[in-house]
Formats: C-alpha cells, structure tokens, sequence
C-alpha cells in the first residue's frame, strides 16, 4: 500500500509541477510552436515518467525538467530578442514558390520535391501554381498560400469598390 | 541524493538539450514531429530515449550517440525523399483519391481503410455537405484529407466578380 500511495503522491507533485513550468513558459511550447517545442515538451513528460515510477528520486525529477525547461525558455528568450539567433536554432520562413514558379533553392532548404509542393497547393484547395503569389514554408513546418490578386477569395470591399 | 548529483543531473539536461536543438535543427521544420506519421514517430523516439542519459543511467556520451544515429537516419531518409521520388512513395506514402468528380473512389477507401463515415466527417471538417461539389478529395501522405472543389462550388475569386461586373456595366 505504501508502494500505491508513493505513486499518488509523486503522480500528483510531478502534475503540478509541470502545471506550473507549462504556465510559465506560455502557450506556445505544445500548440502553436515549432516541432522543436514539441520535442521538447515530449521530452518533459518523458522525464516525468521516470520521476512518477520512483525510478528517480523526486528532486532529480524535478531538477531534471526544471533544467531542460529553463535552457527551452533561453533559446526562446534569444529568439524572440534577436532575429539573428532565431534563424539560426529556428530558421525564418522558406519561400518555395513565387508568382506561380517555383523556387527551386527554396525547396532544396525545404527539403520538398515537387510532388510535396502540389500536396501543400491542394490542402489549400488550388491545384494550379499559377494562382500561388507566394507560398511560405513556416518555422512551424506548415506551408503559408497567398493567392494571386486575381485568384484570391472575393471580399465585400471587391464589390463596395466596384460600385 | 546530494547536492552534486543533482548539478550533474542539471548538466546533464542541459548538454542533452542542445543536442537535441542541434539534431532537429538540422532537420529542417518538415521533418521532425509534423509532415508524416513517421516524422511524428521520429521525434517520439528522439524524446523517449533521453531520460536515462539525463539521469545518469547511461553515459551522457551514449545518449549523444543515439540520438545522432535517429536523427542521421532521418536525414539520409528525408534527402532520399527529396531526391527520388520512387523513394519518397515507398517511403513516405503516396495522396490517395478518394472522391473524384463527385463519386467515391472504393478502390483508395479499401487502400486507406477508410469507411463512408469517416469519410463524411473528414468532408464536413472541410465545409463540404454535397460530394457533387467535390471535384477531387485526396488523402495526403499528412494524413489530412485535401479537397478540391468544383468550379460552381468554390470559393467566389476576385476575376469571377470582375466578370460578373463588367457584363453588368
């Protein structure tokens, strides 16, 4: 019994300690962020796996994340304080298709083939490059679409401006 | 547990965290944890195996080893990727269609054993109620379903008004 009790106690201390680290490190470590905030927030409930099991010590647990946590939210300080150090750990947007061409640098850096591309078009729902003013491969590891002027979504002012 | 212990578990955590900065921003943003299923599986591993390294099961040194030789993998793996594209189907998986011109497609629901229902929530998510206002719908190798709609169904574009407007003046 003693045994089941240690879990709780651990299970309970480990929740709210990530609780807080998670609070403190805002939203942006599991929605939203690069893959590389994925890993890391992979990589804190690894840490707390071993800390629940009593694998570790409690305070090695805690140490433990508390640290990756901290050396997370530095990268992500310098980042945000410096564009320099964000392109470097984060790389800026990859712009792999320009007025209805492709980049064929951009793609290289990418690393998209074509056929990569022509996904990234249809789950924008357009099929045709030509339609594509730009399209931005985002840090986040999404791709970004502006349509051309022509082929972009009809808006109420089109219309205020035509009458 | 004293108090050394826990500076080297600190420093531990520290080299194994840049290591990990390193490897995946090597990568690249595609590849770890968002464009495949595998990518996703990547970064899972990338992540479980670094907690005995941190606290000091294993050598720190044989953690960095481990998580060069996953990640070295996955590049080798990407760059095929991008240079063949017979390598990327085998792969990484290929868009499979499963409406075309308003029909379901059978053959790709068997292949991805997706049922009509299924089918109908991803189409829904999209906005779509009619499959006739669909003129392609392709599962990608993302896993997400793309829809291309029909020429009556779209989205109203800029041009379209423009004709509309002009035959009116």
């Amino acid at each position: 019994m003693d045994h089941v009790w240690g879990v709780v106690v651990r299970a309970t201390v480990t929740y709210l300690f990530l609780l807080v680290l998670l609070r403190l490190s805002g939203k942006r470590t599991v929605a939203e962020g690069t893959p590389f905030d994925l890993v890391v927030a992979m990589v804190l409930g690894n840490l707390a796996g071993a800390m629940i099991w009593g694998e570790v010590p409690v305070a090695q647990g805690l140490v433990a994340m508390g640290t990756v946590m901290l050396a997370h939210l530095c990268v992500v300080y310098a980042s945000f304080r410096s564009i320099r150090f964000d392109q470097l750990v984060g790389s800026g947007p990859v712009p792999v298709l320009r007025d209805g061409r492709t980049l064929r640098d951009g793609l290289r850096r990418a690393r998209m083939n074509t056929g990569d591309l022509d996904v990234q078009l249809r789950l924008h729902g357009r099929e045709n490059p030509r339609e594509v003013a730009e399209a931005l491969l985002e840090p986040n590891g999404e791709v970004s679409l502006r349509p051309t002027e022509d082929a972009r979504t009809a808006r109420h002012r089109d219309l205020d401006r035509a009458a | 547990m004293d108090l050394q212990e826990l500076a080297l578990t600190a420093l531990r955590a520290t080299i194994i965290y840049v290591v990990l900065l390193v490897v995946v921003r090597l990568l690249g943003k595609r590849t770890v944890g968002g464009a495949t299923a595998f990518d996703f599986m990547v970064a899972l591993i990338l992540s479980e195996v670094v907690d005995e390294p941190i606290y000091g099961d294993v050598p720190v040194v044989q953690g960095i080893v481990v998580i060069a030789v996953v990640g070295g993998w996955h590049f080798v793996n990407s760059w095929l990727s991008y240079r063949s594209v017979r390598f990327d189907r085998l792969a990484g998986g290929e868009p499979t269609v499963l409406v075309k011109d308003g029909r379901i497609i059978r053959k790709g629901m068997r292949i991805e054993r997706i049922n009509e229902e299924e089918l109908w929530s991803l189409l829904r998510l999209q906005g779509i109620d009619d499959l006739k206002d669909v003129r392609e719908a392709t599962l990608e190798p993302d896993g997400l379903l793309s829809v291309l709609k029909t020429d009556e169904a779209r989205e109203l574009q800029r041009r379209d008004l423009d004709g509309v407007l002009r035959k009116a003046a």
